[in-house]
């Protein structure tokens, strides 16, 4: 009893004492150990308990906001949920104060956190009845000289718009369109990025206020404002009901779509996808495809390719006859485009639309862009057409995709950069699943045996996956039949590394194939390479050793393996001596 | 009106260590910062002492302020080279508040620099205490250990040049800057120093095919999507950020045929030394090695007019180029009205020359008499005698925006010239 209640004070003592350190370290020189302790500050708080917390530990915390970003960073996650430590909501003033601090802060990362842990706070308030409260945090922040608090105010306004009282609701509007008509672009920026969280509130918020406030940003003469607006018009569209979005909506797509500015075209393309799911199909069609099409043409790089990214989601908002006549002969042009960035993108997307529009269809037009892009000189586009096959192969057959596709699939096989090599491997497996048992044929088992003798050990690691992946998919009788034998061709490879592939690659399909066959036929192929004069091989066998006794019950197998293990006992290496041992006691 | 400089000057010799490598002037005309090649950067604030009374002009005192060391000297290890750590260019940002921010760099390095008033506290030492309950556990109490206006590094870009930084420019919405190496211009934003986007590039795929190199560059004062960068060729290109990614090709291009005799040094002395926006952003003014054209922004077929700074310069080519003086590069500056530039050359002289060319003052500056100055008519030819000091070249030069004042630096001093009308 004595020893229990010691031992609870002891160690009480012990965390007081780390808690003591945590304190002290907030000021260290060291940055790691003021960001430890700053992390940790919840700790520090519950031993400090509420009162304390809020007399002493806050105050303090104010003279760490003049310190490192890292810091910082972690003060604001400290403080997010930090209400409890301080005595409850009662008490959010307190957090209120060093949060609205670091609002001011020139780095935007920090202030934003800053901003999110406020909202945190500012949820834990009863808003309706300490209004003063958030009401204040607001204009002290939009009323200061720097651009940075604005942009924190404007955050926060949406945030707690329809929890505060109509009186005030109207001040917040006040302050939110003083900022866009500010004659600072930064304030105006600011306060476009958050624009779409009042929009969406419509119609709590206004509509007409919110309309005329984004045909104001629409005619900013910055670009970098403009470019938040699209979001608000999104946002518009999904508040605002169906009938008035040709009248109000559109119009002011219009004008950003046809934008001289390529950023701004880009961030409409960017948005399609979201706009699509909230106007409609029949909008879509006859509104955004003609947008989409222009995009895909668009004589900036840049804006092809995030229209050929959006491609497949988009695509779903059209009628095969729509994709047929507009959007196909966009694409050939593209399948040759001078930057292989957006060949790339195309290749991605290209081959999720053939689920849609059929095998007929697939047949006439897309595949002749497919072959395009499987010559293509670029890895990245090749490795892309391959990520879609899956579906594809569902539409068109396996059979007409294996002839085109070996050839391309060797050349990726061989390819300079050992990444792309690595990323071809899992095709592979894709192939022997579409195809079946008659897949390894001479071309692709020496592509395999090729990946198994890699330079590259990353790329053999991968190979010896596939073997397993490809005895899993058909099966430990042709795995018996078919593949060990072509594994054992680097038994006797002169560099170990390929020997040891060997012995990984048994150790990995080992669970597929039959208890007889490894006995009679790997068990003793691997004793023979006990006698290898590579210390590493040795201790590779011994470890495969116990991989495949488990699977067998043949006794002159059992005998045969823990002979060889006995001996390895012996050996000249202490590691191989170590695992043998490991290995006859686990058996 | 006539445009005459009277020589207020005031030498500042002690703190400059190595030559002043570039001056800057805020855009609100209240700082001043020379960085030199000791990679130091030393700020000078603006004070008006007098004037200001209806009828009497202003004065202006420059006080030293602060410095701080921006770069170090630096080893590239895949080139076995040093990285020098003089400042090649300075660029100030609007200041926040009471806040001073600006950019310096080096060959290869960025840094964003804050100047402002701090207090730096550290805790006051305790004896160490053991802690038996929570009443022992104590706040450290914080004593201030210095204060005043520090520097504190805010970010450092990293290096995403392959060549030689030559210039760095803020836009004038204060949240992108670009910088420009030989070959590439890249565009960064201030909050971001992980990447940036390359926007020019001259790399041919061939380097043996290299024909121009990138000299400056600089975003126009008003408008935060023009930027023009000059090239040894001596072209100009003015290039629009919202046209394409890429500006490589859809620049418009201010370039005037070679027309005249060609020798020797006719290709060397046409590449552009620098090129700057007037500070209405209506026109380019370009300084190559004898010349400065004034170019319209809106005529990229032929520069509004094309004037010779020093005719007798050109006698002195082959010492120059011996010397390799030939390559030095000028800066020029432009008055807050648009309707001045100024440039620097040899022998302590700098000129302050009017956009058409008609008024050309030269001066000279001496360390130990007064500043002599003279209007210099439009064909004007002279012999240099011995004395004309190749050595003593005025480069770098600022023009205060809000004082109207000039600053010169010339070797390792620098000098302020004050209108007076």
């Amino acid at each position: 009893m004595m020893r229990t209640a010691q031992n609870q004070r002891n160690s009480e003592q012990r965390s007081l004492q780390s808690i003591g350190q945590l304190i002290d370290e907030l000021k260290s020189d060291d940055l790691r150990r003021r960001a430890n302790s700053v992390k940790n500050l919840g700790a520090i708080a519950q031993a400090l308990g509420p009162e304390r917390t809020r007399s002493e530990l806050v105050p303090f915390i104010m003279e760490l906001i003049d310190d490192e970003d890292e810091v910082l960073t972690a003060l604001a996650d400290s403080l997010s949920n930090f209400i409890d430590y301080v005595g409850g909501p009662q008490y959010s003033t307190v957090l209120i104060q060093p949060l609205e601090q670091m609002c001011f802060l020139e780095e935007s990362a920090i202030r934003e956190k800053a901003t999110n842990s406020l909202k945190n706070v500012i949820n834990t308030i009863n808003v309706a009845q300490n209004e003063e409260i958030v009401v204040g945090l607001v204009k002290r922040l939009s009323n200061c000289d720097y651009h940075s608090a604005k942009g924190a105010a404007a955050s926060i306004i949406p945030f707690i718009y329809s929890k505060v009282s109509s009186a005030a609701q109207s001040e917040f509007l006040k302050i939110y369109i003083s900022m866009i008509k500010s004659d600072i672009p930064t304030i105006r920026k600011n306060a476009t990025i958050f624009l779409k969280d009042l929009v969406i509130l419509i119609p709590k918020t206004p509509e007409n206020d919110m309309i005329s406030l984004i045909k104001l940003i629409i005619k900013d003469d910055q670009d970098y404002v403009r470019l938040y607006i699209m979001d608000s018009i999104v946002s518009l569209a999904k508040a605002i009901p169906p009938a008035k979005h040709a009248s109000i909506v559109f119009p002011l797509l219009k004008v950003l779509a046809e934008d001289p500015s390529w950023r701004i075209r880009y961030v409409v393309c960017d948005k399609i996808n979201d706009l699509a799911e909230i106007i409609g199909k029949e909008q879509t069609i006859k509104v955004l495809l003609p947008y989409y099409s222009k995009f895909l043409s668009d004589g900036e790089a840049e804006l092809r390719n995030i229209a050929c990214t959006r491609l497949a989601k988009f695509c779903q908002y059209l009628d095969n006859d729509n994709i047929i006549r507009e959007i196909i002969p966009c694409l050939k042009p593209l399948s040759t485009d001078s930057q292989s960035y957006v060949r790339a993108s195309l290749a991605s997307s290209l081959l999720a639309i053939s689920p849609q529009i059929g095998k007929q269809n697939t047949n006439d037009f897309i595949m002749e862009i497919f072959f395009n892009l499987l010559k293509d000189e670029n890895s990245d586009v090749r490795l892309n057409i391959f990520k879609g096959l899956e579906e594809f192969t569902k539409v068109m057959g396996a059979e007409v995709l294996y002839q085109s596709l070996v050839p391309a699939l060797t050349e990726l096989a061989v390819d300079k950069n050992w990444r792309i090599r690595l990323s071809s491997i899992e095709f592979m497996t894709f192939f022997a699943r579409a195809i079946g048992q008659n897949f390894l044929n001479d071309k692709l088992s020496k592509i395999l045996l090729d990946w198994l003798s890699d330079r590259v050990f990353a790329v053999r690691e991968a190979a010896v996956q596939c073997v397993q992946d490809l005895s899993k998919t058909l099966g430990g009788p042709w795995a018996e039949k078919h593949l060990v034998q072509k594994i054992y061709v680097f038994q006797n490879n002169p560099n170990y590394l390929f020997r040891m592939t060997t012995l990984f690659a048994l150790q990995a399909i080992a669970e597929y194939l039959s208890g007889d066959f490894i006995a009679k036929n790997v068990i003793p192929n691997v004793c023979q390479m006990s006698k290898d004069k590579v210390p590493n091989v040795r201790m590779n066998v011994a470890k495969t050793l116990k991989v495949l006794m488990t699977k067998t019950k043949d006794k002159s197998a059992e005998e045969l393996g823990k002979r060889t293990l006995q001996l390895l006992l012996g050996d000249a290496d202490s590691d191989v001596k170590y695992v043998s041992k490991t290995v006859l006691d686990s058996l | 009106f006539f445009f005459n400089d009277t020589a207020t000057t005031e030498i500042y010799t002690e703190q400059i260590v190595g030559s002043v490598r570039c001056v800057q002037e805020t855009a609100t005309g209240n700082y001043l910062s020379l960085g030199d090649k000791a990679g130091r950067l030393i700020v000078f604030e603006i004070a008006q002492t007098g004037g200001g009374k209806k009828g009497q002009k202003p004065t202006f005192e420059y006080q030293y302020l602060t410095e701080l060391q921006s770069h170090e000297k630096g080893f590239d290890p895949l080139k076995s080279c040093d990285i020098e750590e003089r400042l090649n260019d300075i660029q100030w940002l609007k200041p926040q508040g009471d806040n001073l921010y600006t950019l310096t760099t080096n060959d290869k390095t960025i840094k964003l620099w804050k100047i402002s008033e701090r207090k730096v506290k550290k805790p006051i030492m305790s004896k160490f205490q053991s802690i038996h309950s929570e009443k022992d556990l104590k706040m450290p109490k914080l004593q201030v250990v210095e204060s005043g206006l520090l520097p504190t590094l805010r970010k450092t870009f990293p290096q995403l040049h392959q060549y030689h930084i030559n210039s760095i420019s803020v836009a004038s919405n204060g949240e992108n800057f670009i910088s420009s190496d030989d070959l590439r211009v890249n565009l960064w934003n201030i909050e971001n120093n992980n990447e940036a986007f390359n926007i020019v590039d001259l790399k041919p795929d061939n380097i043996d095919e290299l024909q121009e190199v990138i000299t400056s560059s600089q975003f126009s004062p008003v408008d935060d999507n023009i930027f023009l960068y000059s090239t040894s060729k001596g072209s100009i290109k003015l290039c629009d950020l919202r046209k394409s990614s890429l500006c490589d090709n859809t620049g418009v291009t201010f370039e005037e045929g070679q027309s005249g005799p060609q020798n020797f040094f006719t290709e060397i002395i046409a590449s552009i030394c620098d090129a700057s926006f007037s500070s209405n952003g209506r026109y380019i003014f370009s300084r190559d090695f004898c010349t400065v054209k004034v170019w319209d922004v809106a005529m990229p077929t032929k520069p509004f007019s094309v004037i010779s700074i020093y005719e007798p310069i050109k006698t002195k080519l082959v010492d120059l180029y011996e010397n390799e003086s030939i390559f030095d590069r000028f800066n020029v500056a432009s008055s807050p009205d648009s309707n001045y530039l100024c440039t620097g050359l040899y022998n302590g002289n700098f000129h302050v020359v009017d956009k058409f060319g008609e008024v050309n003052t030269q001066y000279e500056i001496s360390f130990n008499k007064k500043t002599q100055t003279r209007n210099l008519p439009k064909k004007f030819f002279e012999n240099l005698g011995n004395n004309y000091d190749l050595s003593k070249k005025i480069l770098k030069l600022d023009w205060n925006q809000k004082t109207n004042s000039i600053a010169i630096a010339c070797l390792n001093c620098f000098f302020i010239y004050s209108p007076s009308i």
